[in-house]
């Protein structure tokens, strides 16, 4: 069981969103933070492109049936370093093709392709970056980016028991709207 | 940890025997879909800031400048933008999504 938090503009009833972008790291899924700061952070930066809409930040546990559901990157040094592996041999394959580094969305695309079930049976991605600077109040030495922010991509929304509304980022000019 | 030994085997298939003309179809594909989704985004943006208008009601303002009056989508993507007047419809069931 992995507790993680989503972050998403108000649009009625909809609590959650299947991403279907091509900005996403890990293809079309349910993006999680696993760590509230980070929800919270994502949830109030201007990266958020809807900046007019309320935000709502809601608690969710993950609940998987075997280790084998998930490839976890950030904490098994088994998965990660297949991962790589994996991720560099489509990528060297690709540019022997067209001399060009393929995109993140046609690594996912051929990852999650409906014609090439390369991900057959797994339920979620657990990946990470780092704080991209100091200026967080969470980063508690200044200059160093020892917090992991880890990022869970789900691919079986079945996996999902929602839990609390913990947070919301009203914006004041629509609240009653 | 993931059963590699069964992911391995299903990737290494994969991607060692496909063909050029696979490769290269495949490309095409991708290269299409992604048009059609930066067109959904930037479409589902506009009926994001038509919805914040309506409700500051500015809306008939931005719709008579846009001249977009039915905006429509499927599940697949398929787009449909009319100039009909008749029918004011910001069917919402795009991809427009904020990650995690």
């Amino acid at each position: 069981m992995i507790t993680v938090y989503h972050a998403n503009e108000h649009r009625g009833s909809e609590i959650i969103v299947y991403a279907t972008g091509f900005e996403q790291w890990l293809g079309d899924a349910y993006y999680f933070w696993q760590d509230f700061e980070f929800v919270e952070e994502w949830a109030k930066s201007p990266r958020n492109k809807y900046p007019l809409s309320d935000i709502y930040t809601v608690e969710f546990d993950l609940n998987f049936d075997s280790d084998e559901d998930v490839i976890d990157t950030v904490f098994n040094e088994n998965d990660y370093y297949k991962f790589v592996e994996r991720t560099e041999y489509f990528a060297n394959k690709y540019f022997d093709k067209f001399k060009e580094k393929p995109s993140l969305q046609e690594f996912n695309n051929f990852i999650n392709d409906n014609n090439f079930p390369l991900w057959k049976g797994i339920k979620a991605i657990r990946f990470q970056d780092l704080p991209s600077n100091d200026k967080k109040d969470f980063l508690k030495v200044k200059g160093f980016f020892y917090k992991k922010r880890i990022q869970i991509a789900l691919y079986d929304e079945t996996k999902l028991i929602k839990k609390t509304i913990t947070h919301t980022v009203e914006n004041k000019k629509f609240k009653n709207g | 940890m993931a059963n590699w030994d069964k992911l391995d085997k299903e990737f290494y298939e994969v991607v060692d025997n496909l063909t050029d003309e696979q490769w290269v179809s495949w490309r095409k594909l991708q290269h299409h879909n992604q048009k059609i989704r930066r067109f959904q985004k930037e479409m589902a943006m506009k009926i994001h800031l038509l919805k914040l208008s309506f409700r500051e009601n500015k809306g008939h303002s931005i719709l008579r400048e846009s001249n977009i009056k039915q905006i429509e989508f499927d599940k697949m993507g398929s787009i449909n933008i009319t100039n009909d007047s008749k029918k004011v419809v910001p069917k919402d069931n795009s991809s427009y999504c904020l990650a995690a």
